[in-house]
């Protein structure tokens, strides 16, 4: 099986960069993103991830509306929210939203149940991508 | 009538600090996440090196300086979230402007930041104390500025400029900038005049020609209805 692509996008660039090294020294191929428009213009590059980590409130275009746009242009793309945010989880599902994440995990995230989410989004994404969903 | 204004004053400013207090526990639970993150960064590196092995000192010294970095910013956040807090120990004391205010600049500065707003603010050195109600005179400020903050656009500014006036303090807050229609629009400037009227301040607005606005409050002391002179 191949490498797990994680893209972190958090506007907290030691947050991003570290998480993103923690998850490289568990075997991922993980990148660090500081803003929602970069991660999807490196999504549109075809630089695509298998799981994104995703920061729920980001300046400009926060991580609802980024889904929306990785969903749209891959929906097998799978999104995990990264929230400190106490209203992070009941946002989840809102009417406004087509797409829903993977999962929200709060912050400060514990390193072991984040790399088993992300493990279980990849097995979604790669059922997904077998019956030919999104590719 | 009276007591429903006083309520809704109160709801107001109860509203207010729950804004704060959403935001500020937001951007606490990211330092810890960083420090967390960080500390677990150190300790992967601790399994991954190999017995005998030289550790790799100054890679440790930029991490625990994040550390250290990340503790001040969240120890220095509490020291002003305990201040601020303490202000609505007593309805009335002698209370320095400067300090009361820079309290709230301290803890709007975070919402300024996130929406690329300029927060300026200068003081007088020689401002007199005055005797009033600190924490309502924090809530007139937060009702200027937290629609501000709303309304202006990225490269705003706002400028707060604090004189002493005689024995009284002139609060000036200068908002410049494009302005954009807010989501949220709670009425927090039509309780100004209420909250003015309370702290027996005096309220002055000017929009120039650009559409920047001055709004000026200007405060003293008052009557002390606890003093016994006798």
């Amino acid at each position: 099986m191949s490498t797990v692509k994680v893209l972190v996008v958090d506007d907290e660039i030691e947050f991003a960069t570290t998480l993103a090294e923690r998850l490289n020294i568990r075997g991922f191929e993980a990148t660090a993103c500081f803003c929602t428009e970069d991660a999807i213009a490196l999504i549109h590059a075809k630089d695509i991830p298998d799981v994104v980590l995703l920061d729920l409130k980001m300046p400009h275009m926060d991580g609802m509306e980024a889904l929306e746009e990785i969903k749209k242009y891959n929906p097998t793309i799978e999104v995990i929210m990264l929230t400190g945010h106490g209203g992070g989880i009941p946002l989840i599902g809102a009417a406004r939203q087509k797409h829903s994440p993977f999962d929200c995990i709060m912050k400060p995230a514990d390193i072991n149940d984040l790399t088993a989410k992300i493990n279980q989004a990849m097995a979604k994404r790669q059922t997904a991508i077998n019956k030919g969903e999104g590719e | 009538m009276k007591s429903q204004r006083k309520g809704r004053l109160r709801e107001m400013q109860l509203a207010s600090i729950g804004k704060l207090m959403a935001g500020l526990s937001h951007e606490f639970k990211n330092h810890l996440a960083i420090i967390k993150e960080l500390n677990g960064l150190i300790e992967d590196l601790l399994l991954l090196e190999e017995p005998g092995q030289s550790p790799d000192s100054e890679r440790y010294k930029k991490i625990t300086s994040g550390i250290n970095g990340r503790i001040t910013e969240a120890a220095e956040m509490c020291r002003f979230l305990s201040r601020f807090s303490h202000r609505m120990d007593q309805p009335l004391s002698s209370i320095s402007v400067t300090d009361v205010l820079q309290e709230k600049i301290y803890l709007l500065r975070r919402f300024a930041q996130q929406k690329k707003v300029d927060l300026i603010s200068s003081f007088d050195e020689d401002l007199p104390a005055i005797f009033n109600n600190p924490s309502l005179l924090q809530f007139a400020i937060f009702c200027i500025i937290w629609p501000a903050l709303e309304l202006l656009q990225q490269g705003g500014r706002i400028l707060i400029t604090v004189v002493r006036k005689g024995q009284s303090v002139k609060i000036v807050v200068n908002l410049k900038g494009a302005m954009e229609k807010p989501e949220d629009e709670t009425p927090w400037e039509d309780m100004l005049p209420e909250v003015l009227q309370i702290l027996e301040a005096q309220l002055s607005r000017r929009i120039d020609q650009d559409g920047n606005e001055e709004v000026v409050i200007t405060i003293s002391s008052i009557e002390n209805p606890y003093r016994d002179d006798t």
